[in-house]
């Protein structure tokens, strides 16, 4: 019968490519019957089980063998026992590796990134964010120092942590501003809990804004898509001064001396990220604030 | 020394790379050799290698470079062993009330057909195990493999010739 065939005949049945008359004269023959059982009977084989954690742990150890080899500093555990030794070694490297991810970013600096499940987050000037990626999908929990502007898929709940507190959520976009004396949260898109101690729980929606400064919550609302900072400005509604100037310095790089010389006092409007003697005179000189350049990087706040 | 955000040197980056091609690799060492144990070792192997070279891997790249690893480091002289495919028989026959003759039937016939994949050669055994158990199109077959689409068709063609002599003479 298989004389009849060229040498991709039956791969093309498989495929469906055959003509409607080799289809015909096919299914006519004995062969088609045989061959037939042979397919059908694998419709539903399988290749054995596979175990995805535990393949991924045994090669994390290998990976961890195999530094241990390029470097010489592990051969002082020689000296012990070689079983408690070799168990030793597999621990810390397995620890290590399940490590946090960090991304931290420098005055001046943004950053971009995409967390394990493809939400985004965007990092202000002078923050950190760290979080654990092993089980990401499970459980979305971060820390974050600083100002983040994250784009969350949905999924499961999604925590932000920070010194006041906790914002949780399912998908949705929203800015988290935890900088030493300010906490500020703004939602905009979605909904967002936020969880501060010793206070009732705020559930922000789209366009609204919450901010904690000297233990006073305010609330407030906006119309915006994005963060003001995405768009290289600085924008502040009552905030203050203290933390305004610690802004300047994050985003332009620069030192600014004689805080101690400033009058509590709460600044509303903005400042672009391009010149920084333009943003120095509309904070400072708007403000009535003397100041003075020391060098090109540092400036001095003068009594007053 | 922070690797770039989309980097297979982040962490969770080389962790979504192994999930997603960690198992095709194992299964695809595994039709070559039929030694589960063998498979499983050269699919971490291969990863190590990844992971040792992950700067200089992309995103794109990383599959086709996973396949050359496994590829390269399959030994030939390493004994064959079966493969043995799982069947899922026991959904079917509860659900249908077959007659127990036939299921019985059947399960020897799906042992005639693994003894019979086994008796394969290499080359036909793993183009034929990919595309009827890994569900795998001759044209990704035939660029995993480094082969023209004919020829994963020539290779699939012959093996089940041979199926059916080998399985025919067993039918007696």
């Amino acid at each position: 019968m298989e004389e009849q065939f060229d040498d991709t005949f039956l791969a093309r049945w498989l495929a469906n490519e055959l003509s409607e008359k080799e289809l015909e004269s096919f299914k006519g023959s004995e062969a088609y019957k045989e061959y037939s059982e042979i397919i059908d009977s694998l419709d539903n084989a399988e290749f054995p089980s596979y175990d995805l954690n535990y393949n991924f742990e045994a090669t994390l150890k290998k990976i961890e063998k195999s530094k241990n080899q390029n470097h010489g500093t592990r051969r002082l555990i020689l000296n012990w026992s070689y079983g408690i030794a070799a168990a030793l070694v597999l621990c810390f490297g397995y620890f290590l590796f399940f490590d946090y991810s960090n991304f931290k970013t420098n005055a001046t600096e943004q950053m971009a990134f995409i967390l394990p499940d493809s939400s985004k987050v965007n990092l202000n000037a002078g923050s950190k964010i760290s979080f654990k990626s092993f089980n990401w999908e499970k459980n979305r929990t971060l820390k974050l120092q600083g100002e983040a502007f994250f784009e969350v898929k949905k999924g499961a709940s999604f925590t932000v942590n920070t010194k006041e507190g906790q914002v949780v959520v399912l998908g949705t976009k929203f800015t988290v501003n935890s900088r030493d004396s300010l906490y500020s949260v703004s939602c905009f898109e979605g909904k967002v809990e936020v969880l501060i101690e010793n206070k009732t729980p705020i559930i922000l929606n789209k366009g609204d804004a919450v901010t904690l400064q000297k233990d006073t919550l305010e609330a407030s609302n906006f119309n915006k898509t994005s963060p003001v900072w995405l768009e290289d400005k600085s924008s502040f509604t009552k905030i203050s001064i203290f933390e305004v100037v610690s802004e300047l310095e994050r985003q332009f790089g620069v030192s600014i001396q004689g805080k101690s010389n400033l009058r509590p006092a709460y600044f509303s409007g903005q400042f672009s990220h391009n010149s920084l003697e333009k943003a120095l005179k509309t904070i400072f000189t708007a403000m009535d604030i003397p100041y003075e350049f020391k060098d090109k990087n540092s400036i001095y706040i003068l009594p007053y | 020394m922070t690797p770039k955000p989309d980097s297979i040197c982040q962490n969770y980056i080389f962790e979504k790379v192994f999930k997603d091609y960690s198992k095709m690799i194992r299964n695809f060492i595994y039709s070559k050799c039929g030694n589960l144990d063998l498979a499983e070792d050269l699919t971490q192997d291969a990863f190590v290698k990844l992971w040792n070279n992950c700067s200089k891997v992309s995103l794109e790249t990383v599959k086709g470079y996973l396949f050359t690893l496994a590829k390269n480091s399959f030994l030939n002289e390493v004994k064959h062993q079966k493969v043995v495919l799982k069947y899922q028989n026991t959904k079917n026959s509860a659900q249908n009330n077959e007659d127990p003759e036939f299921v019985l039937r059947k399960k020897e016939f799906q042992n005639e057909l693994n003894r019979a994949i086994n008796n394969l050669s290499e080359k036909q055994r793993e183009v034929f195990l990919l595309n009827r158990i890994d569900k795998k199109k001759y044209s990704e077959i035939a660029e995993l493999l480094g082969l023209s689409v004919k020829a994963v068709e020539k290779r699939m063609h012959a093996a089940l010739v041979s199926l059916r002599k080998d399985v025919k003479n067993y039918k007696i």
